[in-house]
């Protein structure tokens, strides 16, 4: 980035889903750069415009540093030399709250007035010239989701002569002055102190309490005077809404809502688990690379260099990076992890995922969390290391160490998944209705108790519903294809590393000497095989990974299924380990790893024994029984030692 | 009463919301002591779904528990969607 572009920095700032990024991508024509901001894993965008930077932001109701973004998004907001504070024509008496924010902070704003279309459609008109002068900065109306209609605020940019605007309240104006003149403070650090920034407060040792509530209600009223000034409803009874407006009504239903919940769900899995995972994958992983890549690879390599050498097995090998890296690599996760990206992303645009949040906030309620925690629950199906940033959307710590939990314990990645329903179909339906039990009633168990017994507090559901949209096929496939590329491309160099790794074990001997030493538990608790040993050592690098060798060894069906439900809560892979630490910091870490360790042992121990002590026809159904007791035992003790419910 | 007891299409008025944390959450999201919202959806034993002008805004039933409401007497006919006029009278009832 160089000096002069520094200098003209343009930050785009707007509640979620008021088009931002549409309004980027109009202005900039391409994501120039898609980073983390340092130090956080805040998604940044840089493109450029005109010589300047343009930068967009995540979506945020405010500057308060209620989140880390909110912190990150202030920063840049404070060094901007001009920020365009995008705002939904549809839902102005939210959005202009964080205007009004920025206008009593003393930036240069410019209000890009979007989706004034949507807001013409449910007959409601706006007033520009009003909304102008009631705030005191530029307002220009734009389309840009259709990456038109942008011409005006494009004009308007060039112009360069962006006035402060005078329009702040009179009170929030002697509370900034008194702040400044008592404690010394800027006007723009003032302004956060009255926030509510608890940090600002005390370097200035301002002890008085800073009533950030009445603060709040005198901007709500001004911003709620705005609106009634310059908007005007049409709707009349007879006006129809459009149909989105209709089926988000619909949607909400109870009667609708859920059955429709069922559906999506049933659809995601006949889509991810039986059409990708099991024909897709079957066929990438099964013909083209097992029959047709494999074979070749070998024979080429085997010319020049004798595939029992140490580096023939370093890369034709059992674990060799040009066979068994490149067809798990290619052959498993790309159709895998782009068909998930791909629904995923579909049902984000569509606007259906807080839908869901709120049909489910009362069953995630009795694992301590809240309906949103369902989003990187289900986003953990895809990959749990993503899934791990994603909790971020949840607002305590304590909701954040649970859905970390769990996701790192019961939740199986699409990858890993991919291996469980190949291994479970050859083994029919009744080993796979028992394995969803098993899972499921460990994943409702301890979540259960970490939601009794945790420390903290569990923020409530409070969430504002996007209109349902239409997705945009081009920004879906976009959209889809950056997160495959990105996961693709750390999962890639992980894989290498670790079939390097193991290669290396294997000639050196050391995998013999790991096997033997874990015998005691692979052979004597879990009754399996002392190979077993790699597949937990491969499910160290990758779950995936794991299961993936577990596949590769043949031993009996109960057996297998042992293995099966020790490696599905066997230890999250390295990536997401490094996630957990950087989330919830070392010790946190180094509680969760460790326990997710003995209770995947303990699990598949008792399994196994149990498998040993009942045997026969009826074994399946006896120990559906036991874990449905188990977990009823867990939920009635929880019940009785139910913590007093307690909000914030 | 307290929001979780509204009905499906009432229309309330925010007595107060006793929680300070909640309170300027939700007076960033348009809910303020004051303020008059539809309750336009409940799901059973879950969250209630409140609305302000165009905005649909859903509340876990244990927030809702915590907001202080007092109906405002409208016909409560059979209408889905209560459009809220400029002068906050609850009016164009289906």
């Amino acid at each position: 980035m160089s000096n002069q572009a520094c200098n003209n920095k343009i930050v785009l700032i707007g509640n979620p889903n008021v088009g931002k990024s549409a309004i980027f991508t109009a202005l900039t024509g391409e994501y120039r750069e898609i980073s983390n901001f340092p130090g956080t894993t805040v998604k940044i965008s840089e493109g450029e415009w005109n010589a300047s930077v343009v930068v967009d932001t995540p979506g945020v109701y405010g500057l308060s540093g209620m989140s880390q973004e909110e912190y990150v998004i202030r920063d840049l907001v404070l060094n901007a030399s001009l920020v365009i504070n995008v705002v939904n024509a549809v839902n102005l008496e939210r959005d202009l709250f964080l205007t009004r924010q920025l206008i009593d902070a003393g930036v240069p704003v410019v209000v890009a007035l979007n989706c004034i279309d949507e807001a013409e459609k449910l007959n409601l008109e706006i007033d520009t010239a009003v909304l102008q002068e009631s705030l005191g900065v530029p307002v220009i109306s734009t389309v840009a989701i259709e990456y038109k209609e942008v011409n005006e605020l494009k004009e308007k940019l060039l112009d360069k002569n962006f006035n402060l605007s005078n329009c702040i309240n009179e009170y929030i104006n002697k509370e900034i002055k008194s702040l400044m003149e008592n404690y010394g403070a800027s006007r723009q650090e003032a302004l956060f102190i009255l926030d509510g920034n608890k940090d600002l407060a005390s370097s200035y040792k301002i002890n008085d309490e800073i009533k950030k509530d009445t603060f709040y209600q005198i901007r709500r009223n001004e911003v709620n005077e705005i609106v009634n000034n310059s908007v005007q409803d049409k709707k009349t009874s007879l006006v129809k809404d459009p149909l989105g407006a209709r089926i988000g009504e619909w949607l909400l239903n109870p009667l609708i809502g859920f059955p429709v919940l069922i559906i999506v769900l049933w659809g995601l899995y006949e889509i991810m688990g039986v059409l990708i995972a099991q024909k897709i994958v079957g066929f990438t992983e099964g013909v083209v690379m097992g029959q047709y890549y494999e074979p070749a690879i070998r024979t080429l390599i085997g010319n020049y260099i004798d595939p029992a050498s140490a580096i023939g097995t370093l890369l034709v090998g059992q674990f060799g990076v040009l066979t068994m890296t490149v067809t798990y690599v290619i052959g498993l996760l790309l159709p895998l992890v782009l068909g998930f990206f791909l629904v995923l992303s579909l049902l984000e645009d569509l606007g259906y995922l807080p839908r869901m949040a709120i049909m489910l906030d009362r069953a995630t309620s009795y694992l301590g969390l809240n309906g949103q925690a369902i989003i990187p629950l289900v986003l953990g199906f895809g990959c749990v290391t993503m899934a791990c940033i994603t909790t971020r959307i949840l607002e305590s710590q304590r909701e954040r160490r649970i859905a970390i939990f769990l996701l790192a314990l019961a939740v199986p990645c699409s990858a890993q998944m991919a291996f469980i329903t190949a291994i479970l179909a050859s083994m029919g339906p009744k080993y796979l209705i028992f394995y969803i039990i098993i899972i499921f009633s460990i994943l409702l168990g301890v979540g259960t108790l970490l939601g009794r017994f945790l420390p903290g507090y569990t923020s409530p559901l409070m969430i504002d519903l996007p209109a349902l949209r239409l997705p945009r096929v081009e920004n879906v496939l976009k959209k889809t294809w950056d997160r495959t590329y990105d996961f693709l491309k750390e999962a890639a160099y992980i894989f290498i590393g670790g079939a390097l790794l193991l290669s290396l074990f294997k000639i050196t001997g050391l995998l013999e000497a790991i096997q033997v030493i874990m015998q005691p538990v692979t052979v004597g608790w879990l009754g399996l095989p002392k190979e077993s040993a790699n597949a937990f050592l491969m499910g160290f690098i990758r779950r995936d990974f794991g299961t993936a060798g577990m596949m590769s060894l043949s031993m009996p069906m109960l057996q297998q299924f042992v293995a099966l439900v020790t490696l599905t809560l066997f230890v999250p892979c390295i990536a997401t380990t490094m996630v957990i630490i950087k989330e919830l910091g070392w010790k946190d870490a180094f509680v969760i790893w460790p326990s997710i360790f003995l209770i995947a042992f303990t699990a598949g121990g008792i399994l196994n024994k149990l498998l040993e002590i009942f045997q026969g026809p009826w074994i399946l159904f006896l120990m559906v029984i036991i874990v449905v007791f188990t977990l009823m035992l867990i939920l009635a003790i929880s019940r009785i030692w139910k913590q007093s419910e307690s909000y914030l | 009463m307290n929001l979780d007891k509204a009905k499906k299409g009432q229309v309330v008025k925010v007595t107060n919301i006793d929680n300070k944390n909640i309170r300027t959450k939700a007076i960033r999201l348009g809910i303020s002591e004051g303020e008059m919202i539809t309750c336009c959806q409940v799901i059973p034993a879950g969250p209630v779904i409140v609305c302000k002008r165009r905005q649909q805004i859903a509340l876990g039933r244990g927030l809702a528990k915590k907001i202080g409401v007092e109906p405002v007497p409208v016909p409560l006919r059979q209408c889905e969607k209560c459009v809220l006029s400029e002068n906050n009278n609850a009016t164009a009832c289906k």
